[in-house]
């Protein structure tokens, strides 16, 4: 086993990759080891490339390399000024169709090595003006981890001149036979007649040479673009009146449900995000001013695009919002300026038929109850709108489970009416106490039903009783249940009426025979 | 000075109209009218049942606060009828009481209500908010016209709640039902269409020896919008096998009792289990 790749502080203590485990771990006895992926590697780097469209659209992976390392390409053609700080945009104005040099793209490469490194990377940036002399850069140009090294605008020539001949992307054995002619810096080869050199080591070295120094272009594959569900708002004035918010998000929502129904699709979860001026920061502009955006998030029980919908769900969680709140007045600080409505998870969602004279058709049972299901779950959370559903138990607590109404509509669109049928023969209760409560009852032994209890400080005297029915414990489950005292689990249940006609639910735990009293518990009432 | 019927008739329908409530005999304007499947009960309400669109109020029994089954399985019977009459998605709004349900599915289906077209809504069980909430979501289903039914346990309902709700159940032609009073103590007056009072009453006589019989009631009408009060003691005859939904009865006198649940019967019979009787034969 082998090292593939080794971070900063095992670098330092002398490991490298390629190394085998077994001296790694004489040279450094607390080597955490994990075992390499390199398809989650490719994963990640993928995703990193997504992520980096914030800088440019036009993004691609470039692949993993040896030491676990993994370069992305990014062309930030008529990108970089946006990230140009304010007085120097004033200052270069005039310097050159393109921006080229200090006008934001140090600022840009800045930006981007900080991020990454705040996420717990180390990045090497290179910049230049064409992709075989930003790689160069980026590898053996740039002076440290965490570095970018910017080539001046044609000046790749100069800069590659010093760089050794690896920097020209070409395989290890061209290097190793270059090497070999004594040629080891780009510079060596540059000076040499192309014809000779093209014809002993291959057209690959004039190319990558010509493609590095900007002779002939290259062209950059990027990943094809993610559709984003997204709409966004920027206001010159911020908004300070939940109107006029409200009025923002109504647009955006509409924005948004066009652009889903020209896909098809349906969104699932959207999340509206608003930028409060006391933030400071916007995106993108250095800051990071997280701290003062405020986050809405609304999940669909199944896919829609129905503004209307979709905009109360929003409303709902949007009047939850302290400062929104029609009865606060917001204060400069807490003035939106921007508002983003993104639909983070979206599904397929064909073209519905809506009604020939105008306006929306009648509207179908079940989306009726679908989007019920929506605005309660919204607003009270998933998990306190629920629907039962049979375990296969005898215990009756267990029998029962409540599962979230949210998602399970999805794929049942109606609950079919179906005749009720019973997991057990034996007569339930409608209302089972949340936990059985102890009574204290008098009862004939051996079987008997109670003929007096007491239950919250109430006597009941018994005057007609059934049972017992008898659930024992269920054996094949390793944890006993967690209200029972140790020993006999087994119940006797018994429905009992006292003389006004009110029926109980009682068990007895335990059996007379077995040592310890019996306890007597009530655990529901009967209609 | 002679009036004929017919003006008569626009009158009393403008009155009605006025009233809200539905017109005697006129087929209740569209609404899913929920009926007791017993005439006796059915022929002395207004509507021929309990109207649609309509808040029904349903108050507990208030003399232990020990007991809420009588007024719950009440109107999860009623809400059952909905079901089959009306629509069969029935929301039931509860208090939250810790992490567990104090409604049980299988009880439920004993009264006809399908547990598997029931959605229930918990909410906090103290305080206004959870009061407020409760309400939010009673209104919020009530205007949705795919549910059949809403079942809410609030009792901080006050007269302006109360219309809003009325409102809301007009809007989504939907049939809400108040569970009030279920904790024991007063609650103060509401509009609601309807107004009833259920108690447990002992169970008839069994032979040979003091076992349960049917779920027995005492329902009292306390107020109907365009009728009488009125009192029952009623009866719910279960299927034992469940293949029938079962029904409202009206508790008999011993020597009286029918020997076949007539409610269950009449009501609405399963198709299915009258198809294979007509090939035989």
């Amino acid at each position: 086993m082998r090292l593939a790749a080794v971070d900063l502080a095992a670098q330092a203590a002398g490991l490298f990759p390629g190394q085998s485990l077994a001296d790694a771990r004489a040279l450094e006895p607390g080597v955490l080891v994990d075992d390499a992926d390199p398809a989650g590697d490719l994963a990640a780097l993928a995703s990193f490339a997504t992520w980096c469209s914030r800088y440019t659209p036009w993004t691609a992976v470039d692949g993993l390399e040896s030491g676990g390392a993994g370069g992305l390409w990014l062309d930030i053609t008529g990108c970089a000024h946006l990230f140009a700080p304010n007085e120097s945009v004033q200052d270069k104005r005039g310097q050159g169709k393109w921006g080229r040099g200090e006008r934001g793209e140090a600022a840009l490469l800045d930006n981007l090595v900080r991020r990454f490194a705040a996420a717990g990377y180390t990045t090497r940036a290179g910049l230049a003006d064409t992709p075989g002399a930003a790689w160069a850069a980026a590898r053996f140009a740039c002076p440290a981890s965490g570095a970018d090294f910017i080539v001046p605008p044609g000046k790749q020539h100069d800069v590659l001149a010093a760089l050794p001949i690896a920097a020209l992307r070409l395989p290890a054995e061209t290097v190793a036979g270059l090497d070999r002619l004594g040629l080891r810096r780009i510079g060596d080869l540059t000076a040499l007649p192309r014809a000779s050199l093209a014809r002993r080591f291959g057209e690959a070295v004039t190319r990558r040479l010509d493609q590095a120094l900007g002779r002939i272009p290259e062209p950059l594959s990027p990943q094809p673009p993610m559709p984003s569900w997204r709409v966004c708002a920027n206001f010159a004035e911020p908004l300070g009146e939940p109107a006029s918010v409200a009025a923002a998000v109504h647009r955006l929502t509409e924005a948004l449900c066009d652009r889903l129904a020209t896909a098809d699709r349906g969104a699932r979860r959207l999340e509206l995000a608003l930028y409060r001026v006391g933030g400071g920061a916007r995106i993108d502009t250095g800051g990071i001013g997280t701290d003062r955006v405020d986050t809405v998030a609304v999940g669909t029980s199944w896919a829609s695009r129905d503004a209307g919908h979709l905009l109360r769900l929003i409303n709902e969680q949007l009047d939850r919002l302290p400062e929104t709140s029609p009865d606060s007045s917001a204060s400069v600080e807490q003035a939106i300026e921007y508002l983003a409505l993104t639909a983070v998870a979206t599904e397929a969602l064909p073209a519905a038929q809506t009604s020939y004279i105008g306006g929306a058709g009648p509207a179908s049972d079940t989306t009726g109850l679908e989007q019920l299901i929506d605005r309660l779950a919204g607003r009270l959370g998933a998990g306190n709108v629920v629907r039962f559903e049979n375990r296969e138990s005898h215990l009756p607590e267990r029998a029962q489970a409540a599962v979230p109404a949210l998602g399970v509509t999805g794929r049942r669109a109606a609950p079919p009416p179906q005749s009720p049928r019973p997991t057990m023969p034996c007569p339930r209760p409608p209302r089972l106490l949340p936990r059985p409560e102890p009574i204290a009852a008098i009862a004939p032994v051996p079987d008997d039903p109670p003929v007096l209890f007491r239950w919250r400080r109430h006597s009941h005297r018994i005057v007609r009783a059934e049972g017992p029915e008898r659930l024992a414990p269920e054996w094949w489950r390793r944890i006993p249940l967690a209200a029972s005292p140790p020993g006999s689990h087994t119940r006797d249940y018994y429905r009992a009426e006292d003389g006004d006609g009110r029926r109980f639910w009682l068990y007895r735990e335990g059996l007379y025979d077995s040592g310890e009293p019996p306890r007597w518990y009530l655990h529901g009432f009967f209609g | 000075m002679a009036i004929d019927d017919a003006t008569l008739n626009r009158l009393r329908g403008r009155i009605a109209a006025l009233e809200g409530a539905p017109l005697e005999g006129g087929g209740g304007k569209g609404h899913g009218v929920i009926s007791f499947g017993l005439p006796a009960v059915d022929a002395h309400l207004p509507a021929g049942g309990l109207a649609g669109g309509c808040v029904h109020e349903i108050a507990g029994d208030s003399g232990s606060g020990s007991n809420s089954g009588s007024a719950t399985a009440f109107a999860a019977a009623l809400a059952g009828r909905a079901q089959r009459l009306h629509r069969p998605p029935v929301v039931w709004i509860a208090p939250r009481i810790g992490q567990r349900e104090s409604l049980y599915g299988p009880g439920l289906a004993a009264f006809g209500l399908d547990p598997a077209a029931l959605i229930v809504v918990r909410v906090p069980a103290h305080g206004r908010n959870g009061a407020a909430q409760a309400l939010w979501a009673m209104e919020e289903a009530l205007r949705t016209p795919a549910i059949g039914a809403v079942c809410a346990e609030i009792d901080a309902v006050d007269l302006t709640a109360s219309r809003r709700l009325q409102l809301a159940a007009e809007a989504g032609d939907t049939f809400g039902l108040l569970l009030r009073g279920a904790g024991g103590g007063a609650v103060p007056p509401i509009a609601s269409t309807t107004r009833w009072r259920v108690t447990a009453a002992p169970s008839g006589p069994t032979w040979p020896v003091a076992l349960l019989g049917a779920t027995r009631w005492r329902v009292d009408l306390l107020r109907a919008r365009g009728g009488r009060p009125h009192h029952w003691l009623l009866e719910w005859r279960h299927d034992p096998n469940f293949e029938t939904a079962g029904g409202f009865a009206l508790a008999a006198a011993p020597g009286d009792r029918p020997v076949v649940p007539a409610a269950a019967s009449v009501d609405d019979p399963p198709p299915e289990r009258i198809a294979p009787l007509a090939r035989a034969g």
